[in-house]
């Protein structure tokens, strides 16, 4: 029946924005199943041309049943253009939503380890293989945009920061739960965050690090 | 309630089923009843998606009774206790009793319009307090216990309908938030 | 959405209270500074055993590092707080009127410096019975006839704390109700004649 495959796509992508946390992970873009839905449509399309070629203006305009089976076709062919369309959407606002949540940070939204963080036990694609070429190159253009907008106030105020909990206090003491190597700080230290040592250190230079898994405040 | 054409929860909505008769012959459309015929027949009735029947009965293709889960049986019982009646039986377990009510309403004759929305906005409004103290009492309720489906609150939480669940999670929610609010503590951490 | 998703429905207890923090109360520093000037303003002389006025967030974080006492504001008495429990719960009508940040100043301080409180036990009692009177006032309230008739809410004097736990769920369930009002006139005459007679299950004869 038409408008089945469109449903089952829209009905998916419903069950994914349920949850709101853990974010879930993003499913794989549903390509066969798009693509269905795309043919199915252009088959209605031929059909609905074909039919207003073979009958004339005078069929269309006088015979009700033509017009009714016509009419049949073009509403599912609308339906699966609606369905696909707010899917498509739905997704859209997800990645843009995830890129957020990860504080801007692009390569750690496209590891493969960052799901598995997030969501040990479920079976889940990571970012990067759930997404469509065109999602991903969208990806990195929001990405690229946001970076160039934040870059010209940079000085005064990081847009990507958390905004989550308001600020407390200056400084913070953190265990480190996960090695995170040698890093750079802003004012050019550098220190090597082995995993079960802990630092007190001024929160805006560890924030990232929290929000991505590294450390765990104390 | 958006009908926003991106919404998911209004594509959704549309998509329930009612039965339809068709008001005239149409050749070639004898897939829609799922046989072998290849024609329809007038007269045939149908079960269509409303995203189908809207604009078939608009144009007088097709005609249709007020589906089951708006007759005067359910009125009745709406009537009688609002809240006692399962609003998921009637339209599915992740069904949408008030949108769908509200789009049927909107191609109806004024006189049944006026009637359905006023079933739906009693319904509505007399559910609300049970709606909300259910969410209250979730809100703060510790989480690890098993859940008791055998109150009254338990029952009227399955026969919840779409909107309803997505009002009691947000009532659910910003009553756990307040509440983890009250009981954290600021004083030794010296942040938040 | 930018807005990371917990921000969405509105302020947090969390973001009010930062916000209830830059209100002033008085301290009594233990240790002596000269006047500072720092990005909010110029404080101190810090001078024992006089008090200094200062910003809430800065009184907060001297007492956690141990450096001042704090000045208890005159309503977070005992007596005081009897009495505005007794007046809201003899006001059936409304609700008490209390300063815009008596929630959150009154917890953190708690929090914070019981120590410096008389009987902070029973204040923390006696504040839990007064959110629960009002809460049930609230309660109440949304199954009032206007909230029924889908028109309003009586809501004055409520806290903005208060105010942000109950708009998600009020602002959706109004919501709803205005959409199953009856259509008004004006949308009608656009579908002149698009009806369908309905009720009895046959069509309209053309």
């Amino acid at each position: 029946m038409y408008g089945d495959l469109a449903l089952q796509l829209v009905t998916a992508s419903h069950r994914s924005t349920l949850s709101t946390t853990p974010q879930l992970p993003l499913p794989k873009y549903a390509l066969p199943l798009i693509l269905s839905i795309c043919l199915e449509t252009r088959q209605l399309g031929t059909s609905i041309s074909t039919a207003a070629e073979t009958h004339g203006q005078v069929s269309l305009s006088q015979d009700r049943g033509l017009v009714c089976n016509l009419t049949v076709q073009h509403l599912a062919a609308r339906r699966n253009k609606r369905c696909l369309l707010a899917y498509l959407s739905t997704r859209v606002g997800g990645v843009k939503e995830r890129w957020w949540d990860a504080g801007g940070g692009l390569a750690y939204l496209l590891s493969p380890s960052t799901s598995v963080a997030v969501n040990p036990d479920l079976d889940a694609p990571d970012l990067r293989s759930a997404l469509s070429p065109q999602e991903l190159d969208f990806l990195r253009g929001y990405n690229n945009l946001m970076l160039d907008y934040k870059s010209d106030f940079l000085d005064v105020l990081d847009l990507t920061a958390g905004i989550e909990k308001p600020p407390g206090e200056l400084m913070v003491d953190v265990r480190v739960i996960k090695d995170a190597g040698e890093v750079i700080l802003e004012g050019g230290e550098r220190v090597e965050f082995r995993k079960g040592e802990r630092f007190r250190l001024a929160r805006s230079q560890v924030e990232r690090l929290i929000v991505q898994g590294f450390l765990e405040e104390v | 309630m958006d009908d926003n054409y991106f919404s998911l929860n209004s594509i959704l909505a549309d998509n329930h089923k009612l039965s339809c008769t068709f008001t005239l012959d149409v050749p070639g459309l004898g897939y829609l009843e799922g046989g072998t015929e290849n024609d329809i027949h007038q007269h045939a009735k149908v079960e269509l998606p409303f995203w189908l029947a809207q604009t078939l009965s608009l144009n007088e293709f097709t005609t249709f009774p007020l589906p089951p889960p708006y007759t005067n049986r359910v009125k009745s019982a709406l009537n009688a206790s609002a809240q006692s009646v399962k609003l998921a039986n009637l339209v599915g377990g992740n069904g949408w009793w008030y949108r769908w009510g509200r789009r049927i309403a909107d191609v109806l004759d004024d006189e049944p319009q006026a009637d359905l929305l006023n079933v739906l906005l009693k319904a509505f409004v007399n559910r609300l307090p049970a709606l909300q103290d259910l969410a209250a009492h979730h809100a703060s309720a510790d989480h690890t216990l098993p859940e008791n489906s055998t109150s009254s609150g338990e029952a009227f939480r399955d026969g919840m309908e779409g909107d309803e669940r997505e009002l009691f999670a947000i009532g659910q929610e910003s009553g756990k938030l307040s509440k983890g609010w009250y009981d954290s503590n600021s004083g030794r951490k010296g942040g938040r | 959405m930018a807005l990371p998703k917990t921000l969405q429905p509105g302020l947090t207890p969390d973001e009010l209270t930062f916000l209830a923090e830059e209100e002033t109360i008085d301290i009594v520093p233990l240790f002596s500074m000269t006047r500072v000037r720092l990005l909010g303003g110029i404080y101190g002389p810090f001078q024992p055993p006089s008090a200094s006025r200062v910003p809430l967030w800065l009184a907060l974080s001297l007492k956690r590092k141990r450096k001042c006492r704090i000045v208890p504001p005159e309503w977070l008495s005992v007596e005081r707080l009897t009495g505005i429990l007794k007046d809201e719960k003899e006001n059936a009508e409304g609700f008490e009127r209390l300063s815009t940040r008596f929630i959150e100043t009154s917890k953190v301080l708690l929090d914070v410096a019981s120590d410096d409180l008389s009987q902070p036990s029973i204040l923390r009692s006696l504040l839990k019975d007064l959110r629960e009177v009002r809460q049930a006032k609230i309660r109440i309230g949304l199954q009032s006839e206007g909230v029924m008739r889908g028109s309003y809410l009586q809501v004055t004097n409520l806290t903005p704390l208060e105010l942000s736990e109950l708009k998600p769920f009020l602002v959706k369930a109004m919501t709803m109700m205005q959409s199953l009002e009856p259509r008004q006139e004006e949308d009608e005459q656009d579908d002149a004649g698009q009806g369908l007679g309905v009720g009895n299950g046959y069509g309209e004869e053309d």
